[in-house]
Parts: C-alpha cells; sequence; structure tokens
C-alpha cells in the first residue's frame, strides 16, 4: 500500500514535497486472553496535481483513470488503489482521501491490527 | 387420467443448462486466462532484466548505461503490471489472501521510503516522514503488502 501511495505521489508531484505519517490509536488494552489491538493511520500527503471530487470515484475503479484516455498524461492500469482498498479492506481499515486541484492530494488508510510487546 | 406433453419443457431445460454450462466454462476460462498469462509473461521479463542488471555492472558509456536504465525502469513497470493483473484477478476470485506476521510499522514506512528514494531525487521531491512515537513496536499483519503493493 506505502509504495503504490507514495509513488503515486510522486507520479503526480512535479516539485516540492511529499508527507507520509504514521499514527496509533489504542482501541482495546491487553487482557488475559487476547492482545491489545490498534489502529494504525497512515497518510501520504503530496503537493501534486490534485483531484477533483466528482471525480474521485474514478479512482477505485479498475482500469479507471482520473483523465479521460484521450487527454491522459500520466500512464498506469488504475489497478493500483483497487488493490490497495481490497488489501486495506482486509485488514480491517478503510482508505480515503482528500483533495484540492492544483494544491495536492492526502491519502488516508487505517489498519487493525494486534500489538505484540 | 391426465396426460401432459413435457417435451417442450424439458427441451427448454436442456438448451437453459447448455448455456448454463456454457458460460460457467468462460467464466473459468476468463480466469485462468489473466494469470496464466501474467506468470508466463514474467518468466522471460525476470531473464531480461536479470541480464539488464548483469549488463549494468560491466564499463559501458554513458550513453549505453542511459539505455540500459531505461530497459530496467521499463521492464521494473512490467513486472509491476503483471503483479497488479495477479491481484486483481484473485480479488475477482475471492482469493486475496494476506499473510499474517509480526511488522515493525515504522520499519515498513522507513523501507517503502528508501525504494522510492531515488524515484523522488531525480523529480526533486524530497520525502518527509513522522512516526509517532506512542506506536508499539511490534504488530501483526502483513508486512510484504503494508510496504509493497
Amino acid at each position: 500500500m506505502l509504495i503504490n501511495l507514495v509513488k503515486n505521489a510522486v507520479k503526480f508531484t512535479e516539485v516540492d514535497e511529499i508527507a507520509v505519517t504514521l499514527s496509533a490509536y489504542r482501541i482495546s488494552a491487553a487482557t488475559e486472553k487476547d492482545a491489545a489491538m490498534w489502529e494504525l493511520k497512515f497518510t501520504v500527503r503530496d503537493t501534486g496535481i490534485g483531484i477533483a471530487k466528482d471525480k474521485y470515484y474514478r479512482l477505485f475503479r479498475p482500469f479507471s483513470q482520473v483523465e479521460d484516455t484521450s487527454t491522459r498524461r500520466y500512464g498506469g492500469t488504475g489497478l493500483g488503489l483497487v488493490i490497495s482498498r481490497t488489501l486495506v479492506e482486509l485488514m480491517g481499515g478503510e482508505i480515503g482521501l482528500e483533495s484540492e486541484v492544483e494544491v495536492g492530494s492526502t491519502f488516508t488508510f487505517t489498519i487493525k491490527a494486534e500489538g505484540l510487546a | 387420467m391426465v396426460f401432459e406433453d413435457q417435451t417442450k419443457m424439458r427441451e427448454s431445460e436442456s438448451v437453459l443448462r447448455e448455456s448454463r454450462d456454457r458460460a460457467e466454462a468462460g467464466d473459468r476460462a476468463k480466469s485462468q486466462f489473466l494469470p496464466t498469462m501474467s506468470h508466463e509473461v514474467r518468466t522471460p521479463l525476470n531473464g531480461i532484466l536479470g541480464f539488464t542488471n548483469l549488463l549494468l555492472e560491466t564499463p559501458l558509456s554513458a550513453e549505453q548505461h542511459e539505455c540500459m536504465e531505461t530497459i530496467r525502469s521499463s521492464g521494473e513497470a512490467l513486472i509491476q503490471l503483471t503483479d497488479d493483473i495477479l491481484d486483481f484477478a484473485r480479488i475477482e476470485s475471492g482469493n486475496l489472501k494476506l499473510d499474517l506476521k509480526p511488522c515493525d510499522p515504522c520499519e515498513s514506512v522507513e523501507e517503502a521510503l528508501d525504494l522510492l528514494a531515488t524515484n523522488a531525487g531525480s523529480k526533486r521531491v524530497e520525502l518527509l516522514h513522522w512516526i509517532d512515537e506512542s506506536l508499539p513496536e511490534h504488530v501483526l499483519t502483513d508486512p510484504g503488502r503494508l510496504v509493497r503493493c
């Protein structure tokens, strides 16, 4: 997931920076029987071309890109985010996007996992 | 006593059965086609990439080096494509599974950024990261999938 999201960020950012953050939140404490459950939240923020809100849905559709084929400047099958979304869901989390055209995009995903001391 | 002519009904049943069988066979062929093709494409590709890497370690002119680098990055893009197609076929057939292992999430972030450092550097894009200190040292997840994909 991380490589896919950061690679996308690099692909659509010309200059400037990409920031990756990882934060953690404990959902439940460890008991005698069960390990503690954690939610990990990853964000990837870029200062790239951004995506219009009415095109968000295209991102998570297979073989689809934000730009129509005729106007496309960037290559790719459009499978990457479909795979990432499925994996995030298998890991008990969610993937989301906030973006503004010409300002940049922030992809966020969460996963739930047992903490091991 | 009542007799009923069932010929028509039996005929349409067999037509339906046949078309269902055909549809199922088509579906099986389709879901077999993608993984098989991807696998078959990967083998020669790995050969191309392996020998490209070997050649890159020999003395080359700047121009030759640049050409070889292009062959390598194109090959890597194709490998990624076949990986994606294989994963997509697994999603469609409900066979995408996680391989849970102890994983240091900080390491995963650093590994992903390291792997893309050259990529970003060549575009003058800086990769920054911030990691919460309260994070558990290890969690149970699929580290391969967390980093790659």
